[in-house]
């Protein structure tokens, strides 16, 4: 709770105002005892001597923040530059508070990938509110200059595991022990801070490059002249000057008016003696006026009623709502809609919301609670506990059901991205762009064609392509032939059938070019009560592999890949976990686990691993498959609504073992934002 | 300033993601890129929502009475454009007030509860009926300090909940004139604190009877304050 207040209203003691080189809560080269507000995104770049950096810091949970960074160092003079991954965890152990300082316990480079393997434990303490001094102990790279005995009792680091990429737990705080501190002072400059530190890291690498640690210490001034940038120069060593530019975000803390325009319907509640017959129901036509004139009004926010049945009682209404980012907010504004347009007999409302081509949830309101609830102080949590949730059924039965002609049909966009990968271990941060044209053509509501082509203006398709190295069939080690091999790629190019043969029950089948270097079917489905906190799902999928050539030419490797899944919504800080077990597209069978932190306004920071049976070696570089996704919707940073949302991927591990299909729309993103959880988590915006 | 840079910068990342974007969809990034260009260049697009709105005319004391209608005017602290609301529905003493764009306002009183549409929503704000702003009172008897709870949303049913205490310091005595009518009466200020925020709205008070004819009061972090006159109070 404190934690959203902090977000919304800024900092408070024991939050650090400013990131270090590593891109983690710290000075300059060492870290502070400080955290970041929950959620904190920062993205930052830094240049100093043959030394670059590209960070991406996330605080996963109030205590738990991870850094993923992409380095570039010079290790011998004028030799090649040398790029690595690397992982880095951070522990807050302590907030600051009163006497007690913050205290952090770190992990740089936890899996070994990068130069900057070390672990430390920092203690931070604000001596005035402008003043803070810091001090800790390293180990690792951390103590690699004038390190001292280790009272652990372990004074040698051993080699790391190899390969790297798995956790080196037989490293870590093993060798000397440094001391390391520093200070941070924010003038009376608006948004200046002066940092000085001392070190025991040797930059014994980088120094073999020609880079010169003439002395253990550091300067810098970091300047923000917003709550979103900040730029940092900085003096290292005695030698080299350097500079730091970094943005920041919270997901709680959107970057532009979220609730501009019109508000919602003002809702008046019946009179006392309003007439309650409902003999006008008994004329068709009675229905079908009231749904053309509560359509219209619901065009206003993109709403439109897919089919509906008004009798004198109760009213059932589907809806498509394909702007408003927060479901609840439209489901609210449906019922008020509802609540001032219906004859007074009218007194329960079934609202349905279709996603994708699936009904999932019904919510069912009666009209008196909305009438006794609208604008007073509680009405957010009341209207949650009187709103009952259901499965959806496909649709409504029997007679009566107003289906209104369909909307477009044919739907088509053409629009650049920046695709796939932020950071990259051979390429750093880099900015493709590529365009893709996508077409689809819904025949009906479940069942449609699409397709998607694409080109990129800068990126892949300059690239030189090495010779695939894996020992088992190259279904990803050469990816990169099928991204730089066609000029005009179709990416895509589906009929995509989804259905609900009884509620909580899902189904897909899609057939056609899957993706870019597979080709083939895949059938899906999936059991997923709203009111449940569980999900299992199951996907068989028969492919071929693409030529990399001829767009509709295939080679000769196939095979039958497929997963049984289960999906977990823990109910911890907003945490869903997911586990895939089955046979992957080489042909190993293994395992995925999927974490991911979904806010209520769609961020979402997920993280996976695949284990197979594909060993460490075999499976070659990083070990094992991962990586981390940023998805954020753009209804975030615009002040309209949109449910348009931008994802990246960030250091993806990918090989051949543990490789999976990559398939758009699986059933289970097509119905989770309208589960139990998900709404109840942004039930705050039912009354918007 | 800050803030507006901030949402320039976002609009301006948003455009770099649908830069060039066209779609025959009206949820499609197309509409994005449309809308976005409205925000950074309103005289190049016309989208509708920026049309000229015919000039108000002036408001009466004889228009009003003819109405019959609860009036407010309202304007946010940090812009110009006033608009005026009428109260179209009521709930417990809760009054909605609406304008001819569609943003509403809330009052319990002279207490505002509740905004829509005009940037970043107050959801509700809890508070005791004996409250001096909901409940008109001589300002003599007013309590030393009252407490309140401030709705956001946030995640949960109940958005991010902000209790704040707030006490009384009478200022000046002033007059002032709405639609004709000239009030004589107090400007109170009501400083408001909480663990984590504090602001102050000032309130121009009948010191007799406690109606507050005119007020500048907070609506939340973002927002800042609403400058908020009664024209013509709800009657039930």
């Amino acid at each position: 709770m404190a934690m959203v207040v902090w977000a919304v209203f800024g900092a408070a003691p024991g939050f650090a105002q400013t990131y270090n080189l590593y891109g983690e809560a710290g000075l300059l080269d060492i870290p502070t005892g400080e955290f970041m507000l929950d959620g904190e995104l920062g993205v930052g770049f830094v240049q100093f001597g043959d030394t670059q950096r590209a960070n991406v810091n996330f605080q996963l949970l109030p205590r738990v923040s991870g850094t993923l960074r992409v380095s570039t160092i010079q290790d011998v003079p004028g030799g090649p530059e040398v790029s690595t991954e690397g992982f880095d965890l951070r522990f807050q152990l302590l907030k600051e508070e009163g006497w007690v300082p913050g205290v952090a316990l770190g992990f740089r480079d936890f899996l070994g990938d990068g130069p900057y393997t070390a672990e430390y434990l920092v203690a931070t303490k604000s001596i005035t509110p402008k003043f803070k001094v810091t001090g800790g102990v390293g180990f690792g790279r951390l103590s690699s200059q004038g390190g001292t005995f280790n009272p652990f009792g372990a004074d040698s680091r051993p080699p790391l595991e190899q390969p790297v990429g798995q956790l080196q737990d037989e490293v870590y705080f093993r060798g000397d022990m440094g001391f390391f501190g520093g200070f941070s002072w924010e003038t009376p400059v608006d948004g200046l801070t002066f940092k000085a530190e001392v070190t025991a890291d040797g930059y014994l690498a980088e120094e073999n490059g020609g880079f010169d640690r003439d002395i253990p210490f550091n300067f810098g001034l970091n300047y923000k002249p917003n709550e979103n940038v900040q730029l940092q120069a900085f003096y290292m060593h005695g030698s080299t000057f350097g500079a730091q530019l970094t943005f920041s975000g919270n997901p709680m803390k959107p970057l532009a008016p979220q609730d501009l325009g019109a508000g919602p319907t003002p809702l008046i509640a019946r009179a006392g003696d309003a007439p309650m017959g409902t003999k006008w129901a008994d004329k068709p036509e009675n229905e079908q006026k009231l749904l053309k004139g509560i359509s219209q009004v619901l065009s206003a926010d993109g709403i439109t009623i897919e089919e509906a049945r008004i009798t004198g009682t109760e009213a059932d209404i589907y809806i498509k709502n394909p702007l408003i980012q927060r479901e609840p907010k439209a489901i609210g504004r449906v019922a008020r809609v509802l609540a001032v347009g219906l004859p007074p007999s009218v007194e329960v409302f079934r609202i349905t919301v279709i996603n994708e081509g699936l009904a999932v949830a019904t919510a069912e309101i009666l009209r008196s609670d909305l009438e006794a609830q609208v604008d007073r102080p509680n009405a957010g949590l009341e209207s949650w506990q009187t709103t009952r949730l259901m499965d959806a059924k496909a649709s409504l039965s029997g007679r009566n059901i107003f289906l209104p002609p369909p909307e477009q049909r044919f739907t088509w966009s053409v629009a650049p991205s920046i695709p796939i990968t932020l950071l990259d271990e051979d390429d750093g941060f880099r900015p493709d762009i590529l365009i893709s044209a996508r077409a689809k053509y819904q025949v009906t509501r479940g069942l449609s064609v699409s397709g998607r082509l694409s080109r990129f203006v800068i990126g892949e398709s300059q690239e030189e392509v090495g010779p695939p190295v894996s020992s088992l069939p190259n279904v990803r080690s050469d990816s990169d032939v099928y991204y730089s091999g066609r000029d005009i790629d179709l990416e895509r190019l589906t009929a995509d059938w989804v259905f609900s043969p009884k509620p909580a029950v899902y189904g897909r089948l899609t057939f056609g070019v899957l993706e870019r270097i597979f080709t083939g079917v895949s059938a899906e489905v999936l059991w997923a009560p709203v009111n449940s906190r569980f999900a299992l799902g199951g996907e068989v999928n028969y492919v071929r592999q693409r030529d990399v050539d001829d767009l509709f030419s295939l080679d000769d490797y196939e095979v039958v890949t497929g997963y049984g899944s289960l999906y977990w919504d823990t109910g911890f800080k907003q945490i869903e976990a997911q586990l895939d077990i089955g046979s992957y597209l080489a042909g190993d069978f293994g395992a995925t686990l999927s974490l991911s932190r979904r806010f209520e306004n769609g961020w979402e920071v997920r993280g996976y691993a695949t284990r197979t049976e594909v060993s460490f070696n075999e499976f070659g570089e990083g070990a094992f498959a991962k990586g981390f996704e940023i998805t954020v919707p753009l209804r975030w940073a615009l002040p309209f609504e949109t449910k348009s949302e931008a994802r990246v991927s960030l250091l993806p591990v990918e090989n051949d073992g543990g490789a999976r299909l990559k398939l758009e729309e699986r059933l289970y993103e097509r119905i989770r934002d309208l589960d139990r959880r998900s709404l109840e988590d942004g039930w705050s915006a039912f009354w918007q | 300033m800050e803030c507006v840079l901030a949402m320039k910068f976002a609009i301006g990342m948003a455009l770099a993601l649908s830069l060039g974007a066209c779609s025959n969809n009206s949820g499609g990034n197309g509409a994005i890129f449309k809308a976005a260009l409205a925000e950074l260049f309103p005289k190049m697009i016309d989208t509708g929502a920026n049309a000229k709105p015919a000039k108000a005319p002036v408001l009466t004391r004889a228009a009003v009475e003819a109405s019959g209608a609860a009036l407010i005017r309202i304007k946010l602290e940090t812009e110009n454009a006033r608009s005026t609301l009428q109260g179209v529905s009521e709930n417990g003493g809760y009054v909605t007030h609406i304008s001819r764009f569609g943003q509403t306002i809330t009052l319990r009183g002279g207490l505002v509860t509740a905004s829509r549409g005009l940037g970043f929503d107050l959801l509700a704000v809890e508070a005791a009926s004996t409250d001096p702003v909901i409940t008109a009172i001589p300002l003599a008897d007013w309590p030393d300090e009252v407490t309140r709870v401030y709705h956001f949303p946030a995640q949960g049913p109940t958005g991010l909940l902000v209790p704040v205490t707030c006490r009384y310091a009478p200022g000046e005595r002033l007059e002032i004139e709405i639609v004709e009518i000239t009030y004589s009466g107090q400007q109170v200020e009501e400083i408001c604190s909480g663990a984590d925020v504090s602001f102050v709205n000032d309130l121009f008070v009948i010191p007799e009877t406690g109606m507050i004819w005119r007020s500048l009061q907070w609506l939340g972090p973002e927002q800042g304050r609403l400058d908020l006159t009664v024209i013509e109070p709800f009657t039930p």
